[in-house]
């Protein structure tokens, strides 16, 4: 895909619109360029109860990637936030790891996406 | 909490199998619908003048070719369409049902056996000059489609020498083909996603370019209405019958289960909402059966003809049904129209309007998102829009209800947003 920089920026864009919409204070993102593709971490507070909230995000960052949608679908992420967004970086992403601290009030995103 | 790797699509209620044979059999009901409508010596012939017919809009193929031939060409196209995302082994999602019931419903009034291949080898030669598979490609070519007449026009609309026409035919069509795949990414962010045919907009754009460039050679299309009646009394039970039928399957292989339909409709629609993705067929399924008994009621109650185009209305609402529109948010939609009705110089009765109510729900997301206020305005402005953009492509954009929301979308998302409220900080 051409705009693989942008994609990845607009994955990262998005996050950080959804954990900013949750309160949060702090957020950090990592992104480590590699020969297979695109490490990106995030981690982030957020404030209140969003228990739910973040299982319906774990759940669409674990959709599957959809290289057909890609081309249709990429520019849309990190654009106006409805909350559904989410399912577009999952689509965007090969693997993810979902870690949510509840008593401290954190998660650590870890996802992947391959070259295409 | 921890939880890490993608979802597995083996848990699905119904596996890919049945997606692409639940396709199949669509395709081929059609098929087996149009035989028992003509001979077969009268589907040939009527196949024939559907493919040799410059098809701008509106040309309905029911009066073009008859009712079995339309059925044939839409069935047949089906069938194609899916094969190609099977030999592609394209795992069957929402938009994969959007794109082939798109090219179904729009095969009774535009796509045909002929017209369509050109532009789909223009995004295919795309996504060869990009080395990039055409798989990555396939749902933007099937929906470019949409400017398929282009082809049709050039090569049997003009008085040139045969050969010329057919070359002028087909670098068209190819050439169209080719400049849609990269203008359908970037338009997208215009309307935010807020108006579901986004191909519709781009090749809205497109078709104004190529149509602007023949006007100024002194190519001038008239503007026309095929249009057929007298088949309500066949047509609407068929209809009714049939997304009774996909909402009886839905429910029956589970729609109700795990609150799939009920959390649905709570989606505001706006792409991409890939409900097969997000909530299993059985849901989806009964979602294209719920929203297209609505279209249909709508249609019956106002009056209007069941006929080619608007049979491409009805098919393309439930395809985009497993893909953004639920009956919630294209009632305030068809609200729209209907009022618009009560105030402006037209009758919901008028074939331009009939399409406007139902392709207008394009728009749906807008009250999906905003409220019912806002779909219902988005509806009202909508069904002024769609009346005067069409000269500029000269009908030859099939997807003109999508060129209209586009331009609707981008003016009124920003201004509701603008007016709706403070972001929290």
């Amino acid at each position: 895909m051409r705009h693989e920089r942008l994609v990845v920026s607009r994955i990262v864009g998005e996050l950080m619109n959804f954990f900013f919409s949750m309160g949060a204070r702090d957020f950090q993102a990592r992104v480590a360029r590699s020969d297979e593709g695109h490490e990106i971490v995030i981690e982030s507070d957020y404030a209140g109860n969003q228990g739910s909230k973040l299982r319906e995000m774990t759940r669409l960052l674990r959709m599957p990637r959809a290289r057909e949608m890609e081309q249709y679908s990429w520019s849309l992420s990190g654009d106006i936030s409805t909350g559904q967004e989410i399912y577009l970086v999952g689509i965007l992403t090969d693997t993810v790891s979902v870690d949510h601290d509840e008593q401290a009030g954190k998660v650590r995103i870890v996802l992947f996406r391959k070259w295409n | 909490m921890k939880a890490s790797g993608k979802i597995g699509f083996e848990k699905a209620l119904v596996g890919e199998r049945g997606k692409a044979a639940f396709l199949f059999s669509f395709g081929i009901a059609l098929c087996i619908f149009g035989l028992t409508r003509d001979s077969l010596q009268g589907i040939l012939s009527g196949l024939w003048r559907i493919l040799v017919e410059p098809d701008y809009l509106i040309s309905d193929y029911m009066d073009v070719g008859g009712m079995g031939a339309a059925f044939i060409n839409s069935g047949l196209l089906t069938v194609i369409f899916t094969s190609i995302l099977v030999f592609l082994r394209v795992h069957i999602r929402g938009i994969s049902i959007a794109a082939v019931f798109t090219v179904a419903g729009f095969s009774f009034f535009g796509k045909n056996l002929l017209n369509v291949w050109f532009i789909m080898a223009g995004v295919w030669l795309y996504a060869r000059s990009r080395k990039e598979p055409f798989l990555n490609y396939v749902y933007v070519a099937f929906f470019s489609t949409a400017l398929a007449p282009l082809v049709s026009q050039l090569m049997f609309g003009f008085h040139f020498p045969p050969y010329l026409r057919i070359v002028l035919g087909a670098a068209a069509g190819v050439s169209a083909g080719f400049l849609l795949p990269p203008l359908a990414t970037s338009f997208l962010s215009v309307h935010h996603g807020f108006n579901l045919y986004n191909m519709g907009f781009t090749a809205g754009m497109v078709g104004t370019l190529y149509v602007s460039v023949f006007r100024s050679h002194g190519f001038i299309t008239a503007s026309r209405v095929i249009w057929s009646t007298g088949h309500n009394g066949l047509l609407w039970p068929l209809c009714a019958a049939f997304f009774l039928f996909l909402a009886a399957a839905g429910l029956l292989l589970g729609g109700l289960s795990q609150g799939g339909l009920r959390e649905l409709w709570k989606h505001p629609g706006r792409l991409i909402a890939d409900f097969v993705d997000l909530y299993d067929f059985p849901a989806t399924l009964m979602n294209m059966g719920l929203t297209g008994l609505a279209a249909t009621a709508y249609l019956r109650l106002s009056g209007g003809d069941f006929n080619g185009p608007t049979l491409g209305g009805l098919l393309t609402i439930a395809g985009f049904s497993a893909m953004g529109k639920t009956p919630r948010n294209i009632v305030p939609i068809l609200l729209g129209v209907v009022l618009g009705s009560i105030t402006k110089d037209w009758s919901l009765t008028d074939p331009a309007i009939q399409l406007a109510a139902l392709f207008g729900t394009t728009l749906a997301p807008i009250a999906g998102e905003f409220g019912a206020a806002a779909g219902v305005l988005a509806g009202y402005i909508h069904s002024s829009v769609v009346l005067n953009v069409g000269v500029l492509h000269a009908g030859f954009n099939l997807y003109n209800n999508g060129f209209a929301g586009g331009l609707v979308a981008a003016i009124l998302v920003p201004l509701i947003e603008a007016f709706r409220r403070r972001e929290k900080r």
